[in-house]
């Protein structure tokens, strides 16, 4: 009895929780351990591997704390946004050994890349007359060239027919940031020349409202409303620009020149929001259909759309393959630029802002895969899923990245 | 190895088309969910409190995506607060 009454606490508490891991204790008995490992790996660029270890542990009939546990190694060559061409700039520096960024060889335009990341996060959530819950969470990330240290907070509230959850939730974060070699370029200093100056650091807010309805007994629905504000250094300290000039005033498609390469400079401030909907649904052949949708904007006039589709089919012996279909669309940041073209802003001339980064340009994004899972005498679940993703980008200098991810999970849940 | 996954589309095309009884079942969602409000009392909610019935139903392949994601992408967040960041290039 006391197994069951946890059990239908707990699958209440994850009806609505915005933990992204928290649907582990819908089944948490007294402990449940989650692993997984994640090869990522770009088409001649980055390579991500990462290991994920989740533990949860029941410590009261009202209490539960969770610890996460991330390590990801990263390795390959990314976009730098300059040019290739440029005879003024050849390196990168970087540390032997110390991981960071240097110039590919023969290429100006990506930098190769290594560095490792080690990240922590524990949550303690706490249920009160089965109605009201409230988590609290820290996280802390370290990276050679990247500090991160956050805290959050979520409170969630049924009502008394317990058809609707309404919730609330804050999270801050703290980060530093800085080149391998520590500090940061100057803006717009010439690539390779310039002081270096200190660490950037930046203070993000982000709050979100949602609320989850019950519409019958197959079916849940939800609607939030994020918004949140980034201050601080909001530059990529490696990331470059090129300026150009054209060979033909007239023409502009007979080509141009690269002239002098600088380092980017963004906006210190950029405010986010998005509205986003999900629902779950299962069907008449117990087949569970997740499908959302998300529409983003924020201050840099960047907007997007994002739609997600995901189909359970279930098989015999708890055996289940899920198609997945993701697609993303965004538009340019409003200081994005292919070149700082020297017949608009002259040879020494610069905008108040300036990025070639391909994130920040107007692309598409396509995911196509299917996550093949299997449980195990109730208490074990091996999951794996292969996905294809591709970009295509309107502007930047390498118009398509494809990524591969490949995923293997295990769950187990201790009495 | 990006030339064979090419056909990975067209492959789950075929899976999910394989069964007509899945399609006719993908066909009366719609009809099932949204158009079909009822007042749902707290034993009838067996279907509901599963697992793979939650909004997120896989933490850790949530977890995985939103670095991925918000990595190589502008637009970040909706689905909830919180969580480390990084300096992802």
């Amino acid at each position: 009895m006391k197994s069951v009454k946890k059990k239908l606490a707990f699958a209440a508490c994850s009806l609505l929780s915005h933990n992204p891991q928290s649907v582990l204790a819908s089944e948490a008995e007294d402990w449940a351990v989650d692993g997984s490992f994640l090869h990522y790996e770009e088409e001649q660029r980055i390579t991500v591997n990462k290991l994920i270890g989740t533990l949860i542990t029941n410590i009261s009939e009202a209490d539960r704390v969770k610890v996460d546990l991330v390590f990801d190694t990263m390795s390959g060559s990314t976009p730098s946004g300059a040019l290739e061409g440029a005879g003024s700039f050849t390196t990168i520096t970087t540390p032997s050994g110390a991981g960071g960024f240097s110039a590919s060889t023969g290429s100006t335009a990506v930098a190769d890349f290594s560095d490792t990341r080690l990240g922590v996060g524990v949550d303690w959530e706490h249920t009160k007359k089965r109605l009201y819950r409230i988590n609290y969470g820290s996280s802390i990330s370290v990276e050679k060239d990247y500090t991160s240290f956050g805290i959050n907070s979520n409170y969630a509230q049924d009502t008394s027919s317990r058809i609707v959850t309404y919730s609330a939730g804050v999270a801050m974060a703290f980060d530093d940031v800085r080149r391998s070699t520590g500090g940061t370029p100057e803006p717009f200093a010439l690539y390779g020349a310039g002081e270096t100056l200190e660490n950037g650091t930046r203070v993000t807010l982000d709050t979100i409202f949602g609320v989850t309805r019950v519409f019958n007994r197959r079916t849940l629905g939800q609607v939030n409303f994020s918004t949140g504000l980034n201050e601080g250094y909001l530059t990529d300290p490696y990331k470059l620009i090129s300026r150009t000039q054209l060979l033909d005033a007239n023409d502009p498609s007979a080509g141009f020149d690269e002239k002098d390469t600088y380092y980017e400079s963004r906006p210190s401030s950029r405010q986010r929001s998005s509205v986003y909907t999900a629902i779950a649904h299962k069907t008449r052949h117990d087949n569970v259909l997740h499908m959302s949708y998300r529409y983003y904007w924020d201050d840099w006039d960047i907007v997007s759309n994002t739609l997600d589709f995901r189909l359970k089919i279930s098989y015999e012996n708890n055996f289940f393959i899920e198609p997945h279909l993701r697609l993303y669309q965004q538009t340019a940041a409003n200081f994005y630029y292919f070149s700082l073209e020297q017949e608009v802003f002259g040879p020494t001339g610069f905008p108040e802002f300036g990025s070639a980064d391909y994130r920040l340009d107007q692309f598409s994004g396509t995911t196509v895969g299917f996550n093949i899972s299997k449980k195990f005498s109730g208490t074990g679940k091996l999951r794996m899923r292969v996905e294809q993703i591709r970009w295509e980008y309107e502007n930047s200098l390498f118009d398509v990245n494809n990524a591969l991810v490949f995923q293997l999970s295990y769950k187990k849940l201790f009495e | 190895m990006y030339k064979k996954l090419k056909p990975l589309s067209l492959l789950l095309g075929l899976l999910v088309c394989s069964g007509c009884s899945t399609m006719k079942d993908v066909s009366n969602t719609v009809k099932d969910s949204l158009f079909n409000y009822e007042k749902v009392k707290p034993w009838q909610r067996g279907e509901l409190a599963k697992e793979d019935m939650q909004l997120i139903d896989d933490g850790l392949m949530t977890f995985a995506d939103d670095h991925i994601y918000f990595s190589k992408e502008a637009a970040t967040g909706g689905k909830g607060v919180g969580g480390g960041g990084c300096g992802c290039n």
